[in-house]
């Protein structure tokens, strides 16, 4: 184990992207197969800016960590971005992203380094050991780190373990962002920890105080109620309580005046468009679901059994994990607001100013 | 390491290269259950090496392959 494997080790740093895997064990992985970095930018999920607060505030320090893990850095973010644009102008190599939900997957931007479209890549083992791309082309090893990973660590390496344990708890120590969106007042990036109640986020944030619920996650994770975001702490264990977790560490807010059924629809909308189109349960199977719920919140009783059947067809079956996300969001979705879903089945809904889905389905 | 032609074999469908031929459900239907829109359920599965070789020689995509423990 090398200086900087044990710094980060002794600190507990965990990936701030999404899947909380140790710092310290990728970097081992990927300085043992030698492989190049990709800094990851792109502020993949929905409401996502915590890359670009790094990006614009700290970068000197983004810069630093970056030379730490790796001699070959390239920075992604997407084409056009802001993050994009500061980066380019600093003179570092930028990987341009195309947009998609996807398309920032790490697999993807693995292969779109090496020439190919930014779509994931069937893989057996992670890309740090290198692979092949779907047309066969060879994929270099390569590690794919989170904007905020980096900096964390060239923070570790300046400050040490003690400083960083100083934040959260022991079990998701140091300090972490958090991106508050939706109804409230001052939204946007909040520098805060693990451990903390999750209404002083709120409170920092300006949220609606009637708030209905809170999506946790975005497209990847799932909601919780009112009741429940009152008196539980920002950690993932009392988050998976609710199906919910850290994961990027954004939360958005449902407003009192926002039907959440609306919501839940929109979104799986959307979600039905950012298939890469490689995996049929994927490119069958989102937008299946996301119409079967479209149905129900439309007053359509007869779906609900197929919607629950169609959940079960996918986790697990995707080249990458957007499915898997897809199912957790829309069973959070359904655990959540199965009142709000009765509502709409008797043709109302429980918020005022009621809506009417049929012509949005 | 010679295969041995009792032991089982595991299988992995690569979900990219996999069309909805339905080669797999034709060849081993208790073991390919197909999903509503014409793909395998499972992502994985253990077969005996005879089956095995069928099902990775019979698949039009080429989307099956032997995991590499199995």
């Amino acid at each position: 184990m090398t200086e900087l494997e044990r710094l980060l080790a002794d600190a507990g740093l965990t990936g701030r992207g999404g899947a909380a895997y140790p710092a310290a064990d990728k970097i081992a992985a990927a300085r043992a197969n030698s492989a190049g970095l990709i800094v990851n930018a792109c502020d993949g999920e929905l409401d996502a800016a915590k890359d670009w607060f790094v990006v614009s505030r700290h970068l000197d320090e983004l810069v630093h960590g970056a030379g730490l893990i790796a001699g070959e850095v390239t920075y992604a973010a997407r084409g056009g971005s802001m993050s994009c644009d500061l980066l380019v102008r600093a003179g570092l190599p930028v990987l341009r992203v195309p947009d998609g939900y996807v398309a920032s997957e790490e697999s993807a931007l693995v292969a779109l380094a090496h020439g190919g479209d930014a779509r994931p890549v069937s893989r057996e083992r992670p890309l740090v050991f290198g692979g092949r791309d779907t047309e066969g082309r060879k994929l270099r090893p390569t590690l794919v780190m989170n904007a905020e990973t980096v900096w964390r660590i060239s923070q570790i390496v300046r400050f040490g373990p003690r400083w960083f344990r100083s934040f959260g708890t022991p079990g998701e120590p140091g300090p972490r962002l958090v991106t508050v969106a939706g109804a409230a007042r001052s939204p946007g990036v909040l520098e805060a920890a693990a451990g903390g109640p999750i209404t002083e986020l709120l409170h920092r944030a300006v949220a609606d105080p009637a708030f209905q619920a809170l999506s946790v996650g975005g497209l990847s994770s799932g909601f919780l109620t009112r009741d429940e975001a009152v008196g539980l702490r920002w950690e993932d264990a009392q988050l998976a309580v609710f199906g919910c977790s850290i994961g990027s560490g954004v939360i958005r807010v449902v407003g009192a005046d926002e039907c959440p059924v609306r919501h839940v629809v929109q979104t799986l909308e959307f979600a039905a468009r950012q298939s890469a189109g490689q995996c049929g349960p994927c490119m069958f199977g989102v937008p299946a679901v996301s119409a079967d719920f479209a149905a129900l919140a439309a007053g359509d009783r007869n779906r609900a059994t197929h919607l629950q059947r169609r959940l079960t067809l996918l986790t697990g079956r995707g080249a990458c994990r957007f499915p898997d996300g897809v199912a957790r969001y829309l069973a959070g979705a359904l655990r959540t607001f199965a009142a709000d879903v009765d509502a709409h089945l008797a043709g109302g809904c429980l918020v005022g100013r009621a809506r009417r889905y049929a012509d949005a389905s | 390491m010679r295969a041995d032609r009792d032991q089982p074999i595991q299988l992995r469908v690569d979900r990219i290269a996999c069309s909805a031929h339905g080669a797999c459900h034709a060849i081993a239907p208790e073991k390919f259950p197909l999903d509503d829109w014409g793909y395998p359920v499972p992502s994985a599965v253990v077969t005996d090496a005879e089956t095995a070789a069928a099902l990775v020689r019979f698949c039009p995509a080429a989307a099956l392959r032997r995991t590499a423990g199995g």
